[in-house]
């Protein structure tokens, strides 16, 4: 169900203007006129035969002992008897009424209820690119309660782009099972997931297990923290010393959206062959983009999509080349005449959970460059390791799936089924439990999933269809940056809010 | 849990809030803008120990007795004293409208992401909590020292029976179906 903000607001107004009164009445005996409450648009004398006059408005008149005033006089069963101006001696009435109607202070409560309960949707509509999307959530123990560990195949925004995605549960403890992952549906898309499963690789004391982006996953040892991280705005050691949630990030350009930056760290000399290890995310910045091309393409998502699907080429290179532009977080190391060389590039598409990945790094390398383009990353972490061997994990499938507490066959079926798939709608959610293989040392978790999900199109999308700017974007991705930098900018201080926030829970 | 599951805990939160409601027949009690300029005694439940029951206008309530006119039948006097229970609606207090409104706003929490964690529960509680209060609030019970004085201010008779009256010429108020 959806209650927009304007019908929120409307509701109020009308129920504070035309509902729960309450009614303040007073009754004076005749010789106590003066003490009338003379706020009361209305007063009722009543008269010694039964008989009252309902008079508004209405005065005393002190010189003349009555009072005078416009209205009825109703008989003892409140039929009218006469209409017009009235002056009625205070001698013949037995009893004043007046009653003085107020808003319910349950209305102003409600009132106030209501102002802030709008604001915070109107907040989340105003920003409409800024709210909550980006494909499967997962949710794992850290040993201290659920957390938001990964997240599921965030760049198959359409059938021909499912793909499988492996996310390093870095903070799981391993060493337990049976595993419980939570997988949600918190944004208006469909997710179709074809599999989920657990990767489990069993540690040695003292390593950890990182995987690369060539598929393989080594076994390290020797992690050691930078020792300096120097960024534009300055040290930035504290920040990607740890894996603590504290991260390191920028604002984006104001001219141009794909404007890069360089990060500089330094590390203690390596003994064997070093890696980088380096856990990130994306900002708010791609998904931003991503939205926008949703909104200037309107109405012709859907056409779009299906050139997507039907294999057209044209299409799916404008695609990659808007996701080139921004680009992801460049590896450099020093090269021999002086300069700095690329070795590897690192693009984990999604805004929600950091995924750590390791990037193996020539002999001897301590010191590394990151290029990236500013404000479009997060550096929740980085450390020089030592490789030492490659694992392969076990692949575990889920034993059991659970939709509200109870278990879901049919949900365990089509996640264990490669042929079939587990479609989600918003809030939909489910616990998947793995039943971990026995290990001395406990295992180093992996989430892998695969399948791909459709952003549904929202009507305040629609109103921003443009297809010349559309055109722009697929066309000229960088100028396009440029031009949309000064909109990102606007939006960038309240996004991340704006985002979190505006997550489809159900209650 | 869906909107529709969370429409119904709304709903059941608001009833188990302890809304106040009269027996009175529809549209008797007015609301509190027209009752002000109307002459009516409030709608009137009383109960005796032996479990029967009156119901109808408070045409007047004296230091020993209390007088009812049912919808059917010739104005009542009753003893004060056998009154076992007496309810009164003054005024239609429309509360209805505040269950609407927070289940409304209940229900609007759902596009709060997160903060639906924290503005849910503050709806679920001041919502019903402030509609109870509104359902109360033209509800007179003889449940405390003074309680019929302030049923009489809403009688059709605030200061007794008018000498003289002819009881058996009292009619009700006309309802519009």
């Amino acid at each position: 169900m959806r209650v927009s903000p304007a019908g929120i607001l409307l509701f109020v107004a009308v129920c504070t203007v035309g509902c729960a009164k309450t009614l303040q009445r007073r009754v004076t005996p005749p010789e106590e006129v003066a003490t009338l409450d003379r706020r009361a648009p209305f007063l009722k004398a009543h008269l010694r035969d039964g008989h009252v006059y309902v008079l508004s408005p209405w005065r005393h008149e002190t010189d003349s002992a009555r009072i005078v005033g416009h209205g009825v006089r109703l008989g003892v069963n409140r039929d009218t008897l006469a209409r017009g101006d009235f002056a009625v001696p205070l001698d013949s009435v037995v009893l004043f009424e007046t009653n003085v109607v107020h808003t319910s202070a349950s209305v102003i409560v409600l009132s106030v209820l209501s102002g802030i309960s709008a604001g915070v949707t109107v907040f989340c509509i105003a920003n409409p690119k800024a709210c909550f999307g980006s494909c499967p959530t997962f949710y794992v123990s850290d040993g201290a309660g659920d957390a938001l560990q990964a997240e599921g195949f965030s760049a198959s925004i359409a059938p021909s782009l499912e793909a499988t995605d492996v996310d390093h549960l870095f903070r799981a403890p391993g060493d337990r099972t049976p595993v419980r992952v939570r997988m949600e549906n918190e944004a208006l898309e469909t997710h179709v997931v074809r599999f989920v499963r657990l990767l489990a690789a069993p540690r040695a004391p003292g390593t950890r297990v990182f995987a690369a982006a060539d598929g393989r996953f080594w076994r390290a040892t020797e992690i050691a923290a930078p020792l300096v991280c120097r960024a534009p705005e300055g040290d930035c050691l504290s920040l990607v010393a740890q894996f603590d949630g504290r991260e390191r990030t920028s604002l984006a350009d104001s001219t141009d959206l794909a404007a890069r930056e360089v990060l500089e760290l330094a590390f203690p000399a390596p003994r064997g062959r070093p890696a980088l290890v380096l856990s990130s995310r994306q900002s708010l910045l791609p998904t931003f983009l991503l939205y926008q091309a949703f909104a200037w393409l309107g109405t012709s998502v859907g056409d779009w999509l299906a050139r997507l699907e039907r294999g057209d080429r044209a299409v799916s290179d404008r695609v990659r080349d808007v996701t080139q532009v921004l680009g992801g977080i460049e590896v450099l190391v020093p090269a021999p005449d002086g300069g700095w060389v690329a070795v590897d590039t690192v693009i984990e598409t999604g805004p929600l959970a950091a995924d750590t990945r390791v990037i193996p790094l020539p002999a001897h390398t301590d010191r590394v460059r990151l290029r990236l383009a500013k404000g479009a990353w997060r550096l929740e972490w980085a450390a020089l390791a030592t490789l030492t061997d490659t694992v392969t994990p076990v692949r575990v499938l889920p034993a059991a799936v659970l939709r509200d507490g109870r278990e879901d066959p049919d949900a365990l079926a089509r996640l264990r089924d490669t042929a079939a798939v587990l479609v989600t709608l918003p809030g939909d959610a489910y616990t998947l439990v793995f039943d971990l293989p026995p290990a001395a040392a406990g295992h180093e978790l992996f989430l892998e999933s695969r399948g791909y999900y459709l952003e549904w199109m929202r009507s305040e999308w629609i109103a921003e269809e443009n297809p010349l700017r559309a055109a722009q974007l697929l066309l000229h991705p960088a100028a396009a940056l440029r031009d949309l930098a000064p909109a990102f900018k606007q939006a960038e201080p309240d996004i991340e809010q704006a985002f979190w926030n505006s997550r489809y829970v159900r209650p | 849990m869906s909107a529709r599951s969370a429409a119904v805990l709304v709903l059941v939160t608001v009833l188990a809030a302890g809304c106040a409601g009269t027996r009175g027949p529809s549209g008797y009690l007015q609301p509190a803008p027209v009752t002000q300029r109307e002459a009516y005694g409030g709608w009137l439940t009383l109960e005796f120990e032996d479990g029967a029951r009156i119901d109808g206008e408070l045409i007047a309530a004296t230091s020993d007795s209390v007088f009812v006119l049912p919808t059917a039948g010739p104005l009542r006097a009753v003893p004060r004293a056998q009154v076992h229970r007496a309810v009164l609606g003054a005024y239609d207090a429309q509360w209805g409208s505040l269950g609407v409104w927070t289940m409304v706003g209940s229900l609007a929490t759902l596009s709060h992401g997160l903060i639906l964690g924290l503005s849910l529960p503050v709806w679920l509680i001041a919502g019903p909590i402030a509609t109870g209060a509104a359902s109360r609030a033209p509800i007179v019970k003889d449940d405390h020292p003074g309680a019929w004085v302030r049923m009489a201010m809403f009688a059709r008779f605030p200061a007794g029976l008018p000498d003289g009256l002819d009881r058996s010429a009292l009619r009700g108020r006309v309802l519009r179906r």
